[in-house]
């Protein structure tokens, strides 16, 4: 494999500053929605996606 | 760990837990659509043993044009539905042709999710070409080179992001090409990371 002569520093940096921002809005509409959700319903997909 | 690794293909067999499914459902409708897909960051440790929960994975499309997203929007429907919005065209324009990611979940569900974007940097250019095949219980999906993983978590630098990228670098170390390694951790100013962390 051979890095990319067109790979930018900053434009990765830019990609890591939006890529935290969309996590922060994600987290955000994922709290809304659990405030919204009966405690059964999403302790239930919760017990799912830790259940191994 | 039982594992095959050869040169973009990794075989293996566990036993499969609820992500995992997740997405390999996903990734089917993908494969019978041949559209090309790199699935990168916090799963690829998880696939391969880690011990840590994540309520989304992250994968990059190939670009592609509405007729074409519009096919995929309708299969991936009988079983996802996407958290953004539930119109297509507005998936297509208003978010993933302005860079901005669509998550899909298991319908009636919000986790855990699919976060999809087109691939934005060349980079992101290089997963997608350089991508892995990982034949696991005998279901396909593709992964981004470890090496780009490895460096990139490095990068991200979150307690979280650090800790996969040891844990895969320590998994991995004897198969991993070394020098693409570090002249990515060069450019990337993060060769003392790379001191403290990982080597």
């Amino acid at each position: 494999m051979k890095i990319p002569e067109e790979m930018n520093l900053e434009e990765l940096k830019k990609l890591k500053k939006e890529n935290s921002e969309e996590r922060m809005r994600f987290l955000e509409k994922y709290a809304e929605w659990v405030k919204k959700t009966p405690n059964k319903i999403w302790s239930k997909q919760q017990k799912k996606l830790e259940s191994k | 760990m039982e594992i095959e690794y050869t040169h973009k293909n990794i075989i293996f067999e566990k036993e499969l837990n609820n992500l995992d499914n997740f997405v390999i459902d996903f990734c089917k409708i993908l494969d019978k659509l041949k559209i090309s897909y790199v699935i990168i960051s916090g799963y690829i440790p998880i696939l391969f043993g880690r011990n840590r929960i994540s309520e989304d994975v992250d994968m990059f499309l190939e670009k592609m044009d509405f007729v074409r997203f519009n096919d995929l929007w309708n299969n991936l429907s009988e079983k996802f539905e996407c958290l953004n919005t539930s119109e297509c065209k507005e998936a297509y324009r208003e978010y993933l042709s302005r860079g901005i990611a669509l998550r899909f979940s298991k319908k009636g569900e919000f986790i855990p999710n699919m976060e999809v974007k087109f691939s934005k940097v060349s980079l992101d250019d290089l997963s997608l070409k350089e991508r892995i095949k990982v034949s696991i219980n005998n279901h396909i999906m593709y992964i981004s080179p470890l090496e780009i993983q490895v460096v990139f978590k490095l990068f991200l630098g979150t307690e979280k992001d650090i800790e996969d990228s040891r844990y895969l670098f320590a998994l991995f170390k004897d198969k991993l090409d070394k020098r693409f390694m570090e002249d990515l951790f060069r450019k990337l100013k993060i060769d003392e990371k790379y001191k403290k962390y990982i080597q």
